[in-house]
Formats: C-alpha cells, structure tokens, sequence
C-alpha cells in the first residue's frame, strides 16, 4: 500500500505500509529504490521512509526483529557495524533497519542471518510479540464489552464499538501468526 | 557436568555453533570470529551479524565461552572449560562419523 510521496529536491518522504509478514518484501522494495539512487536514511512509525538522492547503488537491506525493551541496544549495533552494516533506524516496536556499508558485488546476496536456527529464533521474537499484543486485545475487548453490558443494561454502543474493533485486531494478529508460523514451519522442515 | 549430560544437552553442535566454538580457542572479537570461520571453511561457513550475536548471547548464557572486555572496549570471547569439554566431544563424536564414512566411501563412486 503505498499512498504519497513527498519530493523536495534530494529528499523524497514515502508513506508505505507492510504487514509484519512483509519484511522481506519490504528489504527488496529498499534495494530497487537504492539501485534507482534513492537511499534510506530514516524510518518512523513503521509507514514513513526518508530517502536521500545519490548514485544507484547495489544496497542489500535487511530488518532485525528484537525486544524492544532491549537493554544495552549501542553494544547491538556496534557489533553489527564491526561486521560492516550500517544501522539506519528503527521502529519502536522492535524492528531495526540495516544496510550493508558498500556496493555488494553482483551475484553476491548479503545477510544478516546465515543459518536456520536463527532465523527460526527470529521469527519466535516475532511470534512472541504478536501474542502478547493479541493477548492485551482480549482483555481489553472483554472489559470493554462487560462495561458496556453494565452501564445501560444493554449494550452500550460507543462501548461495543471498541470491542468490535478488539476483535477485528485479534483476527488480524491471528492472521498474522499463521503467517509467521507456516514461515517457521517451512525453515523446519527442510532436510 | 559428566561427558554423557554435556552429550545429551548439547551435541550435535550446528554447524556456525562448531565453527564459533573452534575459532574460540584463542580470545577474539565478532569480526575475527565471522573471518577465521570463512577462512577455515572455506567460503562455506558465513556467519551474519544476527546470527552470531544470536550465538555468542547464548553460549555465554550457556557458560560455553567467557568474555573480556578489550583495551578498545570491544568484546572478546573465548572457551571456557565446559566449552572447551563440548567442543572436544563434538569433534571426537564427528572422527566416528566421518571414520564411518570413510570406509565406504568407494563403494559410492560410480
């Protein structure tokens, strides 16, 4: 989905949306602006890129997932600056953007996980986070449902509004874990 | 910990895991490890920035390797003796492994 674009001069502002399930869409969709000389520079809120004009460049980016109560996040990003990705920003909900420091040589695919398990781990953090949040959505749409039904003997509309759109968000957060679990499955049942 | 629990809790050893655990038999620091590991594999082995951060939290957590801070501050890691235990089962379980294979091996040529 992908709404307006704000070009001034070398700077240009995208509001794009993704889908936790489409974070790999989103890596290539960066790399064609890089090859197209558009490069990130910043991210907010999840829907809102920065790009900077410059040369094309044959960028890979890649997203981290991780808590985003994560102490000692400087010690994190360093260490993935030591092995040559440069951190672009992040989203406050735990989604960290990279890109590789230089050009990646043609036929060469640059990541940041290299094996199975971790790529699997990462993924959990997904899942775990989507849980928690699908979890708050229950509670939440139940007291607001209970203080509807209490208030006016009946159900109270504004009240029942907001459990309706509890619900909607639950059957979107469930969605969005079968999503990630058949993405889990498929990296277990390889040989 | 006696071998056959160091065995049953963490053997087989992935493959970036082995590689870490080997390149750790002298102190060194994430960039050195993710090199030593491509150099001794061969090009092989690539361990991303993810995936070793991911390991190395572990295999201290783990008690498997130690760190020390640098002079510079960067992190080194290193085994510690449980690690070097582990590690040393893992290659002594991979010699049958690859001794096995080895007198057959012929037989599968075409």
């Amino acid at each position: 989905m992908e709404n307006a674009a704000l070009n001034i001069g070398n700077s240009l502002v995208v509001n794009k949306f993704y889908m936790v399930w489409q974070d790999e869409d989103e890596e290539n969709w960066l790399r064609e602006m890089s090859l197209q000389g558009w490069h990130l520079t910043g991210v907010s809120c999840g829907f809102k890129y920065y790009f900077i004009k410059g040369d094309p460049k044959n960028y890979y980016y890649r997203l981290d997932y991780i808590n985003p109560f994560k102490a000692d996040k400087g010690e994190y990003i360093n260490f993935f600056r030591d092995m040559g990705w440069t951190y672009i920003g992040d989203v406050f909900n735990g989604w960290q953007y990279f890109r590789t420091e230089n050009e990646v040589e043609k036929g060469k695919i640059a990541e940041i996980y290299t094996d199975r398990n971790s790529k699997i781990e990462k993924n959990l953090r997904i899942q775990r986070i989507l849980l928690a949040v699908l979890f708050l959505n229950l509670v939440v749409g139940t007291s607001n449902f209970l203080k509807g039904l209490e208030r006016f003997h009946g159900i109270n509309n504004t009240m029942s509004l907001f459990s309706l759109l509890n619900l909607a968000c639950v059957g979107l957060l469930l969605y969005a874990m079968v999503k990630i679990w058949r993405r889990v499955h498929r990296l277990k049942s390889r040989i | 910990m006696d071998d056959q629990k160091l065995i049953q809790k963490y053997l087989p050893l992935s493959e970036s895991t082995y590689y870490i655990l080997l390149s750790l038999v002298e102190p060194l620091h994430g960039y050195g490890i993710m090199q030593k590991t491509q150099q001794a594999s061969n090009d092989s082995v690539k361990l991303g920035p993810g995936t070793l951060y991911g390991a190395l939290s572990k295999l201290e957590k783990e008690d498997l390797i130690s760190m020390t801070l640098a002079e510079d501050r960067r992190k080194n890691y290193q085994l510690t003796p449980k690690g070097k235990r582990v590690l040393y089962l893992e290659i002594k379980r991979l010699e049958v492994l690859v001794n096995n294979g080895a007198a057959i091996l012929d037989r599968l040529l075409p």
